[in-house]
């Protein structure tokens, strides 16, 4: 009566690393299959184009001619979107930060571009606490 | 035993879980849906002195009228399944498996299916998966140090009434 510890509670732990390992696993299936949002770049009233958000570690950019020497460059993450760096004069579009959620947009009004994000997903509410 | 004594005992329990049920909800738990499961203590104790089915009556009582004690009469549901399946589990080890397990594991097991059974009820209420494993690991891991604890408790309390048997008959 006086043992702290026997054979069987191994089985317990061991049980619950595999449910540990397999929520993982499960998060990393049901992330790469579920994942409806696509990164809609728009300039003026022109589509560029409709981008997946990229699934691994790495990032993609996207660099935006509006235009003149007007650009920006767009990087897309798996956390989200963000402007890099753009020629604008205000930079509210860079100082914006990263978008991620379906129904998020950033804006570059001097060079007309709207970058947001569609899908499947939860819309923000209202009254959302930004992030 | 005789019946009334049972009875007496099974209502004191019962009250117990129940007291132990509404106080567990004044600490805040170190994450979201991670709780100490005290109440646990009580189910353990009734299956070990009176048997499975004294420990699922116990159980089903203390899960519908904890949530409507603690005023928040939605959470029965979530309550019910972990406790239902958190007693099938440990009565299982308990009464199967008992040499190969000391209480912390079986209790320990117990945390376990109770998360589980939560996290099932969660995830076919909101329609999706995401919700279990994205929560799993962080409750298996607090169910860990709590089920230990609810053991060792557990172990003192019916270390003393195999006492008190003992010295009283």
């Amino acid at each position: 009566m006086r043992q702290y510890f026997k054979f069987g509670d191994i089985l317990v732990y061991i049980f619950i690393v595999l449910l540990i390992g397999a929520s993982f696993l499960g998060l990393r299936l049901m992330g790469s299959a579920s994942d409806l949002r696509k990164v809609s770049i728009r300039l003026g009233d022109d589509t560029i184009g409709l981008y997946d958000l990229p699934t691994g570690d790495g990032e993609e950019i996207i660099r935006v001619d509006a235009g003149g020497d007007k650009y920006n460059l767009v990087i897309m993450t798996n956390q989200g979107v963000y402007i890099k760096e753009a020629n604008c004069q205000d930079k509210l579009c860079v100082n914006w930060g990263y978008i991620k959620r379906p129904g998020e947009t950033l804006v570059c009004l001097p060079h007309r571009l709207v970058v947001s994000i569609i899908g499947q997903g939860e819309e923000p509410a209202v009254d959302d606490i930004s992030s | 035993m005789s019946k009334v004594k049972k009875l007496v005992y099974l209502s004191l329990i019962i009250s117990l879980a129940l007291v132990i049920h509404y106080f567990e909800s004044f600490i805040p738990p170190l994450a979201p849906g991670a709780k100490l499961g005290l109440a646990n203590i009580m189910a353990l104790v009734t299956l070990s002195l009176f048997g499975f089915k004294e420990a699922l009556v116990v159980t089903l009582i203390r899960s519908l009228l904890g949530p409507l004690i603690g005023g928040n009469p939605s959470s029965i549901l979530y309550s019910l399944a972990g406790g239902i399946l958190a007693t099938l589990i440990m009565a299982l080890l308990y009464q199967k498996f008992r040499p190969y397990f000391t209480l912390m594991g079986i209790s320990t097991a117990g945390a376990v299916f109770h998360n589980l059974g939560q996290l099932l009820v969660a995830s076919s209420l909101y329609g999706t998966f995401g919700i279990m494993f994205t929560y799993l690991p962080i409750l298996m891991l607090s169910s860990v140090i709590t089920g230990y604890f609810v053991g060792l408790v557990s172990r003192y309390i019916i270390n003393f009434f195999v006492i008190k048997k003992a010295l009283t008959t």
